[in-house]
């Protein structure tokens, strides 16, 4: 009982990391029907920008997560706006591929200013476990299950409550119609990559002590991460966390009764069988397009 | 028009007769190939290699070469790639005429080169870095046909045996739990070390692999714990070591940890800290504890080049300063940079005062291409910060 009990915590933390950057899909995605697949890359820019302020220069941690989400903002205004806006204008689909390249560029970047190492990044809080009956959990994983949870209610608040949320949604749903309303779509599509860049920061900064920092740490995260906003329904921020905690769940119960080495293959088989049967995620709306 | 026409034909002439005269059989440089990882997540191991190497070159040319003629280094990127690898050896031997070669970054790299070095290109390979046992141990050796693969470095064969041993022996452990990073390099250990226990009629209670960037390592752990490990052999990287440190202090679960080389270097400890206390690790050398004389001669000339802490990894660099020095004698004793005759050379090395270690016995025969056996291999044990070696 306690070695399942261990493995459901353990999980829940990673699955929390894979929620914690896979938000970032859903807000670019919820709002301008564009997916960033540099969104890993730009979790680990977060975590060495941050690591620069806190560790190099010794800021304090909230002055160091601030200057962070700015650098990491104004990084991201710079590069949606030269390869996300003029295939969108296009209506071409080439932002698939110029996302993709923007993430190599990152990383290569990343490991000409970082080095190739991996740099410890002190945590947060207190770096001892908490046990309890042969069980623990680090108190920087419990934050980072406390942080997606908050992140993603928030964001379930701001699409379906205030105005700028639907204002948003609505620019997704149809380009043209939210113009004609008075929406400003080319503003709006750089308010959710800025979104999503913040969260990315911060995400980077939370998730860089148990992954340490890393230039190729994104690779993973990021692929996870769409595995579970996939699952989760890109759409639902709220379906993202749950199915993003069932998922680390999933790979820790494999790995701990199968075997550790089959939990990859099981966890995206899972992806392609709920794709099968729910294209839009167990929490994703179906899409109805209307001719 | 004419003016400068002729000017340039001078100059031009007088360029090729000094570069005749400079290039005459005496005068012409011996070219050693470092074909290795200079960039990516390697790219250090590659960069301290070609250091140590030139360092080792710049000395033998201070004292005016061998028989007038210098060593130079040719570096080249095989960025930790078989493939770029295999490009790289064909261009160093068939453009740049080197006599002998360094081994790449990669065991992977290892395997592919092989073959072509002995059935084809006819130019030794020392190795610093790669431990698969078949790189040396390859069909030209096993069909007693020339081999071109030298090592001068960790082997897995040995790696494998002396971690059995020690935790055997030494330690008096008899429940193991294997556990190795899911990689060419990991299975390989992870074979070698359950075969060194059958042998000793022992058999591994779990046998667990992680995966690169694991961050969480309690599935693995608690498998252990359950079939009552007492005891870890350990394949991986700083990363993946620092995260199963980590996951043993969550769950309170701490056997012995006795790993291979992957963690031997500064790195872990900065990474994994106290954490990292007491956990055993397999070398060829530390930089910790007392030097000899020489060593303390090689660091100090080292970090005056290229700062302070530069030696990101200390066995490489010492393995790489003495793989010059080995190719120096083969090419004195042979009289001859002839890549075949190097070869003999190399096999004709009674005894050898390396960085390393003293060699009282040949470094390479015809027969046995590791110069290191399982018993020269070094236990060490993490301790403060220091890896410190185990009596």
């Amino acid at each position: 009982m306690v070695f399942f009990l261990q493995l459901v915590i353990s999980g829940a933390a990673v699955g929390s990391i894979y929620g914690l950057v896979a938000v970032g899909y859903s807000i670019t995605y919820t709002t301008v029907k564009v997916l960033n697949f540099s969104q890993g890359q730009f979790v680990m820019l977060g975590a060495m920008i941050g690591l620069t302020f806190h560790v190099w220069w010794s800021w304090p941690l909230l002055p160091a997560i601030a200057a962070s989400i700015l650098v990491l903002v104004a990084l991201t205004l710079l590069v949606e706006r030269v390869s996300v806006r003029p295939f969108l204008s296009a209506e071409s689909m080439s932002w698939v591929l110029s996302t993709l390249a923007i993430g190599i560029i990152a990383e290569n970047v990343a490991q000409l200013v970082w080095g190739r190492e991996a740099l410890p990044f002190p945590a947060a809080i207190r770096d001892q476990p908490i046990r309890w009956r042969g069980m623990g959990i680090y108190p920087q994983e419990l934050l980072i299950i406390g942080a997606s949870c908050a992140l993603m209610a928030a964001l379930d608040l701001f699409y379906g409550r205030t105005v700028a949320g639907k204002a948003l949604r609505a620019t997704a749903h149809d380009f043209d119609v939210a113009s004609l309303m008075g929406i400003d779509v080319k503003a709006m599509v750089s308010v959710s990559f800025a979104i999503s860049s913040a969260l990315a920061a911060v995400g980077g900064i939370l998730v860089a002590p148990i992954t340490l920092a890393e230039s190729t740490m994104g690779n993973i995260l990021g692929l996870k991460a769409f595995a579970v906003a996939i699952i989760g329904g890109l759409d639902s921020p709220r379906g993202i966390f749950v199915c993003a905690v069932a998922y680390g769940v999933f790979e820790a119960l494999c790995a701990g009764y199968i075997y550790p080495g089959i939990r990859d293959t099981l966890g995206f088989l899972l992806v392609i069988l709920v794709l099968l049967f729910r294209p839009s995620g167990i929490f994703g709306r179906a899409q109805i397009e209307k001719v | 028009m004419r003016r400068p026409g002729a000017v340039v034909a001078g100059m031009a002439l007088a360029m090729w007769l000094g570069f005749a005269g400079e290039a005459g059989a005496q005068g012409k440089p011996i070219k050693i190939g470092v074909p290795q990882a200079m960039t990516g997540a390697v790219g250090w191991a590659g960069v301290t290699s070609t250091r140590a190497a030139q360092l080792a070159a710049d000395e033998i040319n201070a004292k005016g070469g061998i028989n007038g003629r210098k060593l130079e280094i040719v570096v080249r990127d095989d960025e930790h790639n078989p493939t770029k690898h295999v490009a790289a050896v064909r261009e160093l031997v068939e453009k740049e005429s080197v006599s002998v070669l360094f081994g790449p970054t990669a065991s992977t790299a290892g395997l592919a080169v092989a073959p072509i070095l002995n059935d084809e290109l006819h130019v030794p390979m020392i190795l610093p870095y790669s431990a698969a046992t078949e790189i040396v141990w390859n069909k030209a050796w096993q069909d007693k046909k020339p081999n071109f693969l030298y090592r001068y470095g960790m082997f897995d064969s040995g790696q494998a045996k002396a971690l059995v041993e020690f935790a055997t022996k030494k330690l008096k452990k008899t429940k193991f739990a294997i556990v190795v990073e899911n990689s060419g390099w990991g299975e390989g250990g992870r074979v070698e070390m359950a075969k060194t226990l059958k042998e000793m009629n022992l058999t591994p209670v779990a046998e667990e692999k992680f995966n690169f960037k694991d961050t969480d390592l309690t599935a693995q752990l608690g498998r252990a714990q359950r079939a009552g490990a007492d005891t870890l052999l350990f394949y991986g990287q700083v990363a993946e070591a620092t995260a199963m440190l980590r996951s043993m202090a969550k769950t309170g679960y701490r056997p012995t940890v006795v790993s291979a080389w992957g963690i031997a270097n500064a790195q872990f400890w900065s990474n994994a800290k106290e954490l990292g206390e007491g956990v055993y690790v397999l070398t060829t050398a530390t930089p910790d504890g007392p030097q000899s004389k020489p060593r303390q001669a090689f660091v100090e000339e080292f970090e005056r080049r290229h700062g302070k802490g530069s030696i990101t990894t200390f066995p490489g660099a010492i393995h790489s300063y003495d793989i010059v020095k080995l190719i120096e004698i083969a090419i004195r004793k042979s009289g001859s940079d002839d890549p075949g005759k190097i070869r003999d050379g190399l096999e004709d090395i009674p005894t050898f005062k390396g960085l390393l270690r003293d060699f009282n016995r040949p470094v390479f025969t015809r027969d046995r291409h590791d110069a290191l056996l399982p018993e020269d291999l070094l236990m060490t044990k993490w301790s403060n910060g220091q890896m410190l070696p185990v009596e």
